[in-house]
């Protein structure tokens, strides 16, 4: 915590991004691309207006109430009482948290059962990589606390990679004709709304956000 | 963090906001590139539909690239989650979420008020609150002093009019490390009580020497408490031969607050200690008396005064009382 530097913009940024990605939802994204097409960019820019709203509300609550550590829970602990707080707190962090790992846990054993271990089935890599994980975590150790930054420079890279090479279409692979692409199966304004919902997991991280007066 | 920052109150909101700004971008591309490859109905019925994105763009290369990143991604999760959700949950408890907000009443006093935390003690001098404000304090060791009202040290770049409704460091105000450090690692409250009084005793007679005021002070001071703040401005005047401007302006500059408003302060906590020794059961009928031996006009004026610093009615108070019994959690030395 001592002896450091002021961190100037760009690197609040890149904090707040790793934020986010960190809890990423590589799956989700496509769910809601398969169900509605491009027209998931327009409940993802819904998702996107509500958070910049939440992440300005963060900021004045932080103006307001500029040394509580709580989070979230001690806002609403002021504003609305403490069973609120509660359960704003559970629901902030801790559910979606549950949430959002299983299905992170989910995917990796199915991926390295796809790629490197066929023979296993992936459920039990799953429990087997969790386990670990809980083991590791109940010796106190966090292995993960000197290569956090290049797991998110990594994973943001390839993020935006991916992007890049899919949206212009220099990649090797075959592109899809308009012709032979399926219809979405969600139209209309209403659709993109209520596929608002899933958009938001894909910015789950941002609940943490408040954590970056208080972290690193 | 927001410590490290250069420009916080503006950078903080402002990366937020990139941040989100860019991911969207980030998202959105990547969104609509899936689509230039796999087929709708593929994208929403494969469990894992960025790796077949990943084998029509870039083949074989592109299933081991995407499989790593969701590999590195899924465990550092996963790992983040399993640690800070334990600690989210350890830290409701013990920021003791249902319970520990006091509410501070204004009693114009200073206080000094010693967290004696193993992890991060620190010190500080409250000025009194004019409006009831919400104080949160972790449940830890505690060592506090409150002097009689407008009582103080006198400081040499603090008046008692700056700690009006804040709190300043205490190291900010008296540079005594050694006093800090003592107080602060003791457990012992006796022990504390010496400490603090033997520093005390010598900066009281310091601030004392160099205080022109000390006299009118006095004179005042002892005629409000007196009459338990039922005293004009002007019968203070009389009392101390001065004009009532020149009194205003002195106890304003002296003390941080108007006279007037430290006689209804003086008052309010006069009828704080007169609600907590109240017979309870027959409290109906003796507010209004109370009212009127208090000095307020009536009963009303009471009530609404007391609403206006304390939250709550007088009659709700009391009520309170009957349930917490007040009087168990005080040790009077």
């Amino acid at each position: 915590m001592e002896n450091q530097k002021k961190l100037g913009l760009g690197s609040a940024v890149s904090v707040c991004v790793g934020l986010i990605v960190a809890t990423s939802c590589l799956l989700l994204l496509r769910q809601g691309m398969g169900l509605a097409g491009s027209g998931f960019i327009v409940s993802l820019g819904i998702v996107l207006f509500l958070n910049i709203m939440l992440a300005l509300t963060f900021g004045e609550l932080h103006a307001i109430m500029p040394n509580v550590e709580g989070g979230l829970g001690q806002y609403t602990l002021a504003g609305l009482g403490p069973i609120a707080s509660v359960v704003s707190n559970l629901s902030a962090y801790v559910i979606t948290m549950i949430l959002a790992t299983s299905v992170e846990m989910a995917m990796c054993g199915m991926v390295i059962n796809q790629i490197f271990l066929p023979m296993i089935p992936s459920p039990i890599l799953s429990v087997l990589l969790l386990s670990i994980l809980f083991f590791v975590n109940y010796m106190g150790v966090d292995i993960f606390a000197k290569v956090q930054n290049i797991v998110v420079v990594l994973l943001i890279g390839s993020l935006v990679l991916f992007g890049i090479i899919s949206f212009f279409n220099p990649g090797t692979g075959t592109v899809i004709t308009a012709a032979e692409q399926t219809a979405p199966v969600v139209t209309g304004i209403s659709g993109y709304i209520s596929l608002a919902a899933l958009a938001f997991w894909l910015f789950i991280g941002i609940e943490f956000f408040k954590f970056l007066w208080l972290r690193i | 963090m927001a410590k490290n920052l250069k420009n916080a109150k503006r950078d903080v909101t402002l990366a937020m906001i990139l941040g989100i700004v860019m991911l969207f971008v980030v998202q959105a591309m990547l969104g609509v590139g899936m689509t230039h490859y796999v087929t709708l109905e593929a994208l929403a019925s494969s469990p894992m539909p960025h790796m077949l994105f990943a084998e029509n763009l870039l083949g074989q290369f592109g299933v081991y690239w995407m499989g790593i990143v969701t590999l590195l991604a899924g465990i550092s999760t996963a790992n983040t989650v399993l640690g800070s959700v334990s600690k989210i949950l350890s830290g409701m408890s013990q920021d003791d979420m249902i319970e520990n907000s006091i509410l501070a009443v204004p009693d114009g006093c200073i206080d000094i008020l010693f967290c004696c935390a193993k992890k991060e003690p620190y010190a500080t001098m409250c000025g009194t609150v004019l409006h009831p404000k919400v104080v949160r304090n972790k449940k830890t060791y505690f060592f506090g002093v409150r002097f009689l009202p407008g009582l103080s040290l006198k400081f040499k770049d603090v008046t008692m009019a700056d700690f009006v409704e804040t709190e300043i460091p205490l190291l900010d105000v008296i540079n005594d490390k050694d006093l800090f450090d003592k107080i602060t690692s003791s457990r012992d409250f006796n022990d504390q009580i010496q400490t603090f009084m033997v520093k005390y005793l010598k900066f009281s007679e310091a601030s004392q020497r160099s205080d022109k005021f000390i006299n009118l002070k006095k004179i005042m001071l002892a005629k409000i408490n007196e009459t338990a703040g039922q005293i004009k401005v002007k019968e203070l005047a009389d009392e101390a031969g001065y004009s009532v401007r020149y009194i205003n302006r002195v106890f304003s500059e002296q003390f941080g607050i108007p006279p007037k408003m430290f006689c209804k302060l003086m008052r309010f906590q006069h009828l704080l200690g007169n609600l907590n020794d109240f017979e309870k059961d027959i409290f109906d009928t003796n507010l209004a008396q109370l009212a009127t031996d208090l000095g307020y006009y009536d009963q009303s004026h009471m009530i609404k005064d007391f609403y206006e610093l304390a939250n709550t009615t007088p009659g709700k108070y009391v009520h309170l009382l009957k349930e917490s019994e007040y009087k168990k959690r005080i040790i009077v030395i």
